[in-house]
């Protein structure tokens, strides 16, 4: 009989990542049922009788805290802590369930399956630009006053020369703020652009699998746009970086090897 | 030559409206073998001595000839019609930067659509729309009917 795995879904990219490539890699062998599950897990789990539950920490509640608490013996979990746990009187108890697996960095948790590395999507970042534009992609902060702080100096109309423009935070002031990104579209803008400047350093994997030219933020970002001081990450080591690689290596490998 | 300008909710007290009108009006004058048709959604008003054409916006979609746009919500409209030979786009705002929760993508659909020329109006225009999206076609300081006439000669 083909045995069933429960997908809470998740408005994280990271998460959803990750369901993506378990959905691909998994559906032959596996009969998966991914939705958002909040609100109905109990009933989903009498019904369904899943083996494994996958769920993340972002997204963990009362109801979600009380199926463990009855279920965490009979039916393994996978818990992806994309946000902290911040209660600590939950980690004793966590630890004392017999079949969660976390998928976590932090050092609290007794059973780890692997950390949650910095990963990218092969599938959708690659190089495939034809001609870029010359122009520099200043993927903007959420925090508005390091915005302010790095590129105001920079950018038109106190430096019209250098063409550089800005996106993702609505609350950017500037004429050259040209709207706000979604992650598909990401791909798009990294093969049209020359040069790209990652406020918060977060996608410099996708960055270097479509090819751009990440300039450092370390640096001086005035002096790292006048000598063109970029970031290199070997093209090689990517390939170990990517979702499918991560997911077939861990959570496909840990699910085969104890359902 | 067609030529076709689309403009949506002509408002009489708008200056930049009436700006527009008698750039029309003054093109009239100076080409006065071409075709010159004014697409809008306002027909109450019958003009008896008109230089020019007014036909509803729906006839825009079938219209042949270069059409000249002025904002974005009508280029939202205009730009997958397939009759006009050419669209000019006539950019008077940076309003990529009044609308700032827009997706980038709906604004690159505009500024950098292939088929559709910008046409800028003011030096600081002209320098972000070469920053932000394509080098314009043609900048002027003043929208009139001789400016409008440069960029037909141009095409």
């Amino acid at each position: 009989m083909q045995k069933n795995i429960l997908i809470n879904d998740s408005d994280n990219i990271y998460i959803k990542n990750n369901i993506k490539y378990i959905l691909g890699l998994l559906k032959d062998d596996f009969k998966i049922h991914i939705n958002n599950w909040q609100g109905g897990l109990f009933y989903a789990y009498q019904k369904i009788k899943p083996d494994i539950v996958i769920w993340s920490t972002s997204t963990y509640d009362q109801e979600f805290h009380n199926f463990i608490s009855e279920y965490g013996d009979s039916c393994k979990i996978i818990l992806f802590e994309d946000a902290v746990v911040s209660q600590e009187n939950l980690v004793p108890i966590l630890n004392n369930i017999k079949n969660l697996h976390f998928v976590s960095n932090s050092s609290l948790w007794k059973n780890i399956i692997c950390s949650l590395n910095k990963l990218y999507d092969d599938e959708i970042f690659m190089d495939f630009s034809k001609n870029r534009n010359g122009k520099y992609l200043a993927l903007l902060s959420a925090d508005n006053e390091k915005n302010k702080e790095l590129l105001t100096d920079i950018i038109y109309p106190n430096n019209p020369d250098k063409k550089i423009v800005t996106i993702g935070n609505p609350d950017f002031d500037s004429m050259v703020n040209i709207g706000v990104v979604q992650y598909l579209d990401l791909p798009n803008l990294l093969n049209e652009f020359s040069y790209f400047i990652d406020i918060d350093a977060a996608y410099h994997l996708e960055a270097t699998a479509c090819g751009i030219n990440i300039i450092d933020t370390e640096q001086n970002l005035q002096k790292a746009i006048d000598d063109n001081l970029c970031i290199k990450i070997p093209k090689e080591s990517l390939s170990e970086l990517t979702y499918r690689n991560f997911v077939a290596k861990n959570i496909v490998r840990f699910i085969k090897e104890n359902i | 030559m067609n030529i076709g300008f689309y403009l949506l909710d002509i408002d009489g007290s708008n200056s930049y409206h009436k700006q527009i009108l008698e750039s029309i009006d003054s093109l009239c004058k100076l080409r006065p073998s071409d075709e010159i048709v004014l697409f809008n959604d306002i027909t109450k008003t019958i003009h008896p001595n008109l230089g020019y054409y007014m036909l509803h916006i729906n006839e825009a979609k079938y219209f042949k000839g270069l059409l000249f746009v002025f904002d974005t919500k009508s280029l939202i409209l205009t730009k997958t019609f397939p009759s006009p030979s050419k669209q000019i786009f006539i950019v008077n705002e940076a309003d990529w930067a009044v609308n700032k929760t827009v997706n980038y993508s709906v604004w690159n659909s505009m500024y950098n659509n292939k088929n559709i020329e910008l046409f800028t109006i003011g030096k600081s225009l002209n320098d972000l729309c070469e920053i932000c999206w394509k080098k314009p076609f043609h900048n002027t300081d003043i929208l009139n009917g001789e400016s409008i006439n440069e960029v037909l000669q141009k095409l």
